[in-house]
């Protein structure tokens, strides 16, 4: 649906440059909701501005249904871009405007019949959760009826492609989850891509099936969701990770452990989809000569599958601890020694 | 010698039909130019819309000329092209021409300045729509600055109104000339204290009707 083809985007300042975007390719499938996480200043809001072509790649091509963006006429564009909704960060909405005629602008633009647009702006309202609202100014919504309203209006034109520009970013986390799940009805519903780009871990771990993770103008991982929150190969991705899972050990308790006597290793398991349920902590103990302590514990859900995080300590011999761990390897989970300086 | 005030009331009259009829056609006039410039010196800029830097940097350039150009000068300085316009460089008519030549760029600048106070978000926004440049600036840029606008052109009419004063130089009638004329060259107090409450009533009226109108259109 979205492909990225080597996309750089260079911005020229004076002498300086600055490389945006570098040397980007990855794609993103029909019917998927694609995160793309990184910090402020990796290129994300570039990335995204590139598939509308708001901004233009200096190099590399963003296909887009098989067409390259950069290649279409104005026109041509103008057109492309009304299958391209788009939501922003601080909504932008046209604050002389009511409710209604910010969700009908666009219908207004193509030049849509009064009637029709009074039919399919009203229910629009009505999906958004806002009929009651119409007639209200920009002014006299919260935050989170201001994103409903961009929403609204980016889906009048009923697009294939939604794309997210940190749109539950000014929004506290209760309203945070309210526009997700809005995001999640409208890829169901419609059957709408959706791009998003964000800071925050949790909103990927919350409607997202695939991410990718930027630093740098650099994707440096990509991958589904639970690839990349069970196993996160750079540093960058596990400190994404450890944002919402929290599994880093408190200080304290790395104290208290360092002065432990006794010999004992830290491990870190984590439960996937049916092993979650086993009782094999209990088994441990049974079968082996070890001691289990739970340090740490979390079961969170991921694309609807239950994912376990558990870091335990493993108190007894080395090899009565080596053999633990064989046997847990066995029954697939993944079972990973925590170094305990580790930060 | 005294003013005979039963007949006096008829040129004061008289001349604040000529104020009213200076400042009108020449805001109109202006305000049509000032309008156009402003909305091509903001969508030009470096960025936007219909990016042209040399027609940026070239009208630049023109309205810096003439707002630089203090309005008694200018008057004067004008006078071969008012009298190609219309015909005479006296007179009512005469006046009006120099008023355009002078609120013109004026308003380009409170007209741009107004623009450019909308969040370029919302230009964004427009752009992700599809919305052709012609649409941003008619459907989402103008209605979006509208009561701002209407303040800009308020501060331009009053600006206007003191500029009209000045046309008695040129013997364009009004308000002004008339306080020039009798109040200052004939030393006659009283005329000159008339014409003065005058213009604060009309400058004070001006004022608020532009705040009711601005402040009916604004939603905040």
């Amino acid at each position: 649906m979205i492909r990225f083809e080597e996309v750089t985007k260079i911005y020229e300042s004076g002498k300086n440059q600055v490389k945006a975007l570098n040397n980007v390719s990855f794609e993103i499938n029909k019917g998927e909701i694609y995160g793309v996480v990184g910090y402020s200043g990796a290129g994300k809001s570039s990335l995204l501005r590139c598939v509308n072509l708001l901004e233009k790649p200096t190099s590399g091509r963003v296909l887009v249904d098989g067409e390259n963006m950069a290649d279409l006429s104005p026109k041509e564009l103008r057109k492309k871009r009304k299958n391209i909704g788009m939501i922003f960060q601080h909504f932008n909405l046209l604050n002389a405007k009511t409710v209604f005629d910010n969700i009908a602008t666009p219908l207004y633009l193509q030049g849509e019949k009064k009637t029709v647009i009074k039919e399919k702006v009203n229910s629009l309202l009505e999906f958004v959760g806002l009929s009651e609202h119409g007639h209200k100014y920009p002014d006299q919504l919260s935050g989170g009826q201001k994103q409903r309203v961009g929403i609204a209006r980016a889906l009048s034109t009923d697009p294939e492609i939604l794309l997210c520009d940190e749109a539950t970013s000014a929004l506290d986390p209760q309203t945070t989850s309210s526009i997700l799940e809005l995001l999640k009805k409208i890829n169901k519903e419609y059957d709408i891509t959706i791009l998003i780009i964000t800071h925050e871990m949790n909103v990927i771990r919350e409607i997202c099936s695939s991410v990718a993770v930027m630093e740098k103008g650099k994707v440096i991982e990509k991958g589904s969701v639970f690839e990349v929150f069970s196993r996160p190969k750079t540093e960058t991705a596990r400190r994404f990770v450890s944002s919402v899972l929290q599994d880093e050990l408190p200080d304290s308790l790395k104290t208290i452990l360092r002065n432990q006597d006794k010999n004992h290793q830290v491990f870190r398991i984590v439960f996937t989809g049916a092993s979650t349920g086993q009782p094999l902590l209990s088994q441990i103990s049974k079968k082996f000569d070890v001691d289990v302590s739970v340090l740490y514990g979390h079961v969170t859900e991921l694309q609807d599958v239950p994912f376990g995080n558990l870091v335990v300590q493993l108190i007894g011999d080395e090899q009565e601890i080596r053999r633990a761990v064989f046997f847990a390897g066995q029954v697939d989970v993944e079972v990973r020694e925590v170094i305990e300086h580790a930060s | 010698m005294p003013v005979d005030w039963s007949t006096f009331w008829v040129d004061i009259l008289d001349a604040t039909g000529d104020t009213l009829i200076m400042v009108g056609v020449s805001l109109l006039a202006s305000a049509v130019i000032g309008i156009l410039l402003g909305i091509i010196l903001v969508v030009t800029r470096k960025g936007h819309i219909l990016e042209n830097l040399p027609l940026f940097n070239v009208l630049n350039a023109i309205v810096n000329v003439l707002r630089s150009i203090p309005f008694i000068i200018l008057m004067v300085a004008i006078i071969p092209f008012t009298r190609l316009v219309v015909g005479t460089s006296i007179g009512t008519a005469a006046a009006i021409v120099p008023l355009i030549v002078y609120a013109g760029p004026y308003i380009a600048r409170l007209v741009e300045n107004s623009l450019l106070e909308i969040d370029p978000g919302i230009v964004e926004a427009a752009e992700a729509m599809g919305a052709t440049p012609w649409q941003t600036i008619f459907r989402i840029l103008l209605p979006e600055a509208f009561s701002s606008l209407i303040l800009s052109l308020t501060t331009a009419t009053i600006g206007l109104v003191g500029a009209s004063a000045m046309a008695g130089a040129v013997g364009g009638g009004g308000l002004g000339d008339l306080a020039i004329a009798y109040g200052y060259q004939r030393f006659d107090t009283d005329v000159m204290i008339v014409t003065v409450v005058l213009l604060i009533i009309l400058v004070q009226g001006l004022q608020s009707s532009g705040n009711v109108i601005s402040r009916k259109l604004r939603r905040r």
